[in-house]
């Protein structure tokens, strides 16, 4: 139930001046912080174009996934320039692999979060679906892990979080403002219940 | 001239609506309206949907959310980083749209009680400057591991702003 916490650093990374992210955590670890580091490793090595896109797509703060995407269209740019060196090509497609599957990086730990959210002032073509989040809490201090599938379908919601960590609350669909547990039976508050399906 | 509404549905579910005119030199040039739901989830608060629309064509529309922390009545603090933008060129007249794909989410833990802040700014044809509408969500306070509202009475200090300028 730990989480794995990796410092894989490339050579020269311990005389680096502070990285970009300012809330660290597993998953800055991971991502985030290296991939700050691969920018300026570019940047010495006089490639600072590539350095700066890099830096342009990572966010000061981590607190959601918005910027997900840019940074693997980066990376996997850096991954085929032929003017990268091999080592900071082969950091770039590790740093893909990590985004691809950040709870292989992280680790099971933290908890999740998962809400029905349903708009009062729902459009046509929208129906209600779970939002859900992976928080490091209580494996370290509160911070953003990885956002979850907004997804109609509960199974696939628990499947999501059950891959991450043992502390899952679900706010379902048919009591949205009541948080139910669905982690593991030893780890549940004495307060929560436990999910049950809304047919039983 | 804009009037606005605060709804709160349960204690993780709120939005705001709002409508109003807008003008230049006392001449009316559009009626606005946006609206904003907020679900609660842990730490996390989702502007969603996060709408807009005018009565005539604008351009730089510009969707904001930022988080500020703070209590009931207070003007709130701005909660470093969490500024999320979402911007539309050009929007026709009635047509609504939407922060997209997800709206705006903020996430922190480290303050006991929140408001997310969200607005909405545009330009209208060869006028300087731009109209902007803003709004305070309701107070959200930590209880247990997760955030609730904590009524549709309970907002920051100056929760509404509508103008110009330039």
């Amino acid at each position: 139930m730990l989480c794995l916490h990796r410092r894989r650093r490339l050579a020269g990374a311990a005389n680096d001046p502070q990285p970009k992210s300012k809330n660290m955590s597993r998953r800055t670890d991971a991502l985030e912080t290296p991939a700050d580091l691969l920018g300026r490793r570019l940047q010495r090595f006089g490639l600072a174009m590539q350095s700066t896109r890099l830096h342009g797509v990572i966010p000061d703060e981590v607190s959601g996934d918005e910027h997900l995407e840019l940074l693997r269209q980066v990376l996997t740019t850096l991954a085929e320039d032929p003017a990268v060196p091999p080592e900071f090509e082969a950091e770039a497609k590790r740093l893909l692999r990590v985004a691809d599957n950040l709870p292989k990086a992280i680790g099971r730990c933290g908890t999740v979060y998962a809400a029905w959210a349903s708009s009062h002032r729902r459009r046509r073509d929208e129906a209600g679906c779970y939002t859900c989040y992976w928080d490091q809490a209580p494996d370290g201090t509160p911070a953003f892990l990885e956002q979850g599938p907004q997804v109609p379908d509960l199974d696939l919601v628990r499947e999501w979080a059950h891959a991450r960590s043992d502390r899952v609350y679900v706010r379902p669909a048919w009591a949205p403002d009541t948080a139910f547990w669905a982690g593991a039976p030893t780890l549940r508050p004495n307060n929560i219940e436990p999910l049950r399906d809304a047919s039983k | 001239m804009t009037s606005g509404c605060y709804d709160q549905y349960g204690v993780t579910s709120a939005d705001y609506e709002q409508t109003g005119d807008w003008g230049w030199d006392g001449t009316t040039l559009g009626l606005a309206e946006t609206y904003v739901e907020w679900t609660l989830n842990g730490a996390q608060n989702t502007a969603k949907p996060f709408e807009y629309h005018t009565s005539v064509p604008t351009k730089n529309v510009l969707f904001e959310g930022n988080l500020l922390y703070g209590g009931v009545g207070q003007l709130g603090t701005q909660v470093s980083g969490k500024i999320g933008t979402y911007a539309i060129s050009s929007v026709p007249a009635w047509e609504n749209v939407y922060w997209q794909p997800n709206g705006y989410k903020s996430y922190d833990s480290s303050k006991s009680c929140y408001s997310q802040l969200d607005g909405w700014t545009w330009s209208y044809g060869n006028y300087p400057g731009y109209w902007y509408v803003s709004v305070k969500s309701i107070v959200y306070c930590k209880s247990g591991s997760a955030y609730y509202f904590q009524g549709d009475n309970a907002l920051p200090a100056s929760p509404t702003k509508a103008g110009w300028s330039s």
